[in-house]
């Protein structure tokens, strides 16, 4: 009974068959699972990044702005929105501005170049959701979050904010065009 | 507990190797999602 | 020895004082389990996008009121209920400390009722999760931080009990299984809950303006910390649960006590660990530290897991072939109990947790595979497995034992009672699988509206339209059973017959 004190000797009872089978498959299997991990760094491609910074809010958002002046090629409007498009050559080092409740700028990528996107945001929490890819990364105030990025397809993506940033999170949508 | 032959949980065996089962085709089939996005690191 | 009554069921000495704070705790769980609900049932009709009934405001205020009412006062004050249960009414003793008892209670129904004002009247838009620097009023951190004191000092209450027990002889022997389960739970929770003091103290004061706010990511270490670990205590109770259910409905036994018991050890030492998955795709730590953390030191919390997966239906085998149910691989299965709520709500539970919510917690919380899921309606679908389907489910199961034994009344609606833990446990079920697919495309968690606000619109998979359906519908199928559990529970109450003591 399971609800009842247990008298002494319960520690020297022995394993059933299907007990000691069971244990050895499921110790296996985690130990499996827990490799996995640092394996796909070296065999996988698609890794959360290791490069961060700490970096003020009002630095970050000076590099970004920075960054939007010097490769604008365009505008776009939505709604009541409006963006900068940018065309960073690639191999460049390019911003993703989370704030709300608006992603900046609208970047223009090329298929198969890599690219260094640092993502960040100047208020509260955002999430950097890729969409339809389910991409998905947090973008957090304070820090420089360095992804290293190479788009495999050419589209236009729309850019889902997920982590919770208040009244008109839901409305925090915006555009990555790879071509 | 001491078991006779017939009362060895065979059935609780087989209902954790489906459970088993499942959980490897998920896991497989989660890293075979990943590898179709992006390349990131 | 007028403290105590024999229970004329089990022949269990009863401590009267402790039947008093087990009551208590229990109504007030149901109470706000109903709120909960009410709530879940608005806000599955809101995500469930052809009748999208909430605006955003509301949409969001709710949805962190819900988190609050649920995963915190609902499964906690139920908890308390549990430690009294399975420390002073188990071990035949009294319970050490009965005000300390009811400061716990006091504190957790101030704190939870503060929390849930503070949310209605519009103070703390910020989700369950309330990640700085998005602020709540000074209120609500308050009304956390009550909240988890008096969950420490019920958890302080029930040690003193198994000392009490202990010294004044009240069981010979080592502790019960239920009882050790029910320790590693209040263990876990003191560690949870401690961390929910040290993130919150600070935040109180930074929203009350008094410190410069903490660092965002700093929050989220820690907040972690608290907010998953916290559901690392319902787990273990669960699993004690599901002994205790399994015992009460079919008699079964532990086929190994050293097993069950290493495996709740296991859940102590590395469970707290795993809450960094949270932070798998943030910036400020290395993939080493990730990955060492989130596999729980090498998955041996999910070893832990696994264990209790073939450890609980074997027993129920066990318990049944002893019965003369041996003919095949499943004459045991077919001939148990199906009709007994305690027995059904366990099963479900079992299978709910196990084959939906625990796969793919480890999944999800793999390094890697978690930059699919972030964030993305998955996680709600995972953690309604495990926490409705499991947890919520296993507890309604139990309250089926708790009416009769501890409010002395036998449960009204029978027939109701019957077919409660399929018409609860089968919807929630396909709802968690349909929100998780909907997230395996994409869709974002904690939206009041997936296809935006008037500026860029966004285009899903059909498999989005037709899997939120689904989750609408079997969601609304899942209130109605909720419902029903919260009718029988509070129709037992007035109207249920008395059974009489002896």
């Amino acid at each position: 009974m399971s609800i009842t004190p247990v008298p002494p000797g319960w520690w020297k009872m022995p394993l059933h068959k299907e007990e000691k089978i069971w244990i050895s498959i499921a110790l296996i299997w985690c130990i499996a699972i827990t490799i996995a991990m640092p394996a796909w760094h070296f065999v996988g491609q698609q890794n959360s990044s290791q490069e961060y910074y700490t970096i003020s809010a009002e630095d970050y958002n000076t590099l970004a702005e920075d960054f939007m002046e010097k490769y604008k090629t365009g505008t776009e409007t939505a709604g009541d929105w409006e963006w900068d498009v940018v065309t960073p050559p690639p191999g460049s080092d390019i911003f993703l501005r989370g704030m709300q409740w608006k992603w900046d700028p609208i970047l223009k990528l090329k298929k198969g170049e890599t690219y260094r996107l640092h993502l960040s945001s100047i208020d509260v929490l955002h999430g950097l959701s890729i969409h339809p890819l389910n991409m998905n990364f947090e973008a957090v105030p304070g820090w420089d979050y360095v992804l290293t990025i190479t788009p495999t397809q050419a589209k236009e993506y729309r850019i889902i904010c997920n982590e919770f940033c208040g009244a008109d999170h839901h409305g925090m949508i915006g555009k990555i065009i790879v071509e | 507990m001491d078991l006779k032959p017939e009362e060895h949980p065979k059935g609780s065996f087989v209902l954790v190797m489906i459970f088993f089962v499942v959980f490897l085709a998920l896991y497989l089939l989660n890293w075979k999602f990943l590898s179709e996005i992006w390349i990131v690191g | 020895m007028s403290d105590f009554r024999t229970c004329s069921i089990t022949g269990l000495k009863v401590h009267l004082p402790a039947e008093k704070l087990i009551k208590i705790n229990a109504v007030t769980a149901i109470v706000f389990l109903l709120v909960g609900g009410i709530l879940g049932l608005l806000l599955v009709l809101t995500r469930w996008q052809a009748v999208h009934l909430l605006p955003p405001e509301f949409f969001y205020r709710f949805l962190t009121l819900h988190g609050i009412a649920m995963l915190v006062a609902w499964i906690i004050f139920w908890e308390m209920a549990a430690l009294y249960l399975t420390s002073a009414i188990l071990l035949n003793s009294r319970l050490a400390v009965p005000w300390v008892g009811w400061l716990q209670y006091l504190l957790m129904l101030v704190g939870g009722g503060l929390v849930a004002v503070i949310i209605l009247l519009g103070g703390a838009d910020v989700m369950f999760t309330s990640y700085v620097p998005l602020k709540a009023d000074p209120l609500y951190y308050l009304g956390i931080i009550l909240f988890a004191v008096g969950a420490i000092l019920g958890c302080v209450v029930f040690f003193a009990t198994l000392v009490v027990a202990k010294t004044e002889g009240t069981y010979s022997g080592s502790l019960p299984l239920v009882t050790y389960g029910a320790a590693a739970a209040a263990i876990i929770a003191i560690i949870t809950l401690s961390h929910g003091a040290i993130v919150f103290i600070p935040t109180l004061l930074w929203s009350a303006g008094l410190i410069p706010p903490m660092d965002a990511e700093v929050y989220r270490l820690i907040f972690w910390g608290f907010g998953h670990s916290s559901q690392q205590i319902n787990v273990c109770t669960m699993v004690a649960v599901w002994y205790m259910l399994g015992t009460l409905t079919v008699g079964s036994t532990p086929v190994n006590e050293k097993v069950c018991r290493t495996a709740f050890v296991l859940y102590i030492l590395f469970i707290n660990i795993a809450s960094e998955h949270h932070i798998l795709v943030d910036p400020g730590f290395s993939a080493a530290h990730k990955s060492w953390n989130t596999s729980y030191f090498m998955h041996l919390a999910v070893l832990a897991s696994m264990i209790h997966a073939f450890s609980v239906p074997a027993a129920l085998e066990v318990a049944l072939r002893k019965k003369g149910y041996t003919r095949g691989t499943f004459e045991w299965l077919k001939k148990a109990p199906w009709g007994n709520p305690g027995f059904s709500a366990l099963f479900l539970s079992l299978v709910g947790f196990g084959f939906l919510g625990g796969t793919t917690g480890v999944i999800f919380g793999t390094e890697q595979l978690n930059i699919l899921s972030h964030n993305n309606l998955r996680i709600p679908g995972h953690f309604h497995a495990t926490v409705v389907a499991g947890t919520t489910l296993a507890f309604m199961g139990a309250t089926y034992y708790v009416l009769p034994l501890i409010f002395q009344r036998e449960v009204a609606f029978p027939w109701l009672a019957k077919i409660q833990p399929y018409l609860f446990g089968i919807p929630i079920m396909v709802f968690s699988t349909f929100m998780m697919v909907a997230g395996g495309f994409g869709v974002s968690r904690r939206s009041a509206d997936m296809y935006g606000s008037g500026g860029f619109s966004v285009e899903y998979s059909p498999i989005v339209d037709i899997s939120l359906s689904i989750m609408g519908i079997s969601g609304v199928v899942a209130c109605l059973g909720g419902a029903a559990f919260c009718v029988i529970a509070v129709a037992t109450l007035i109207i249920g017959k008395k059974i009489e003591a002896k």
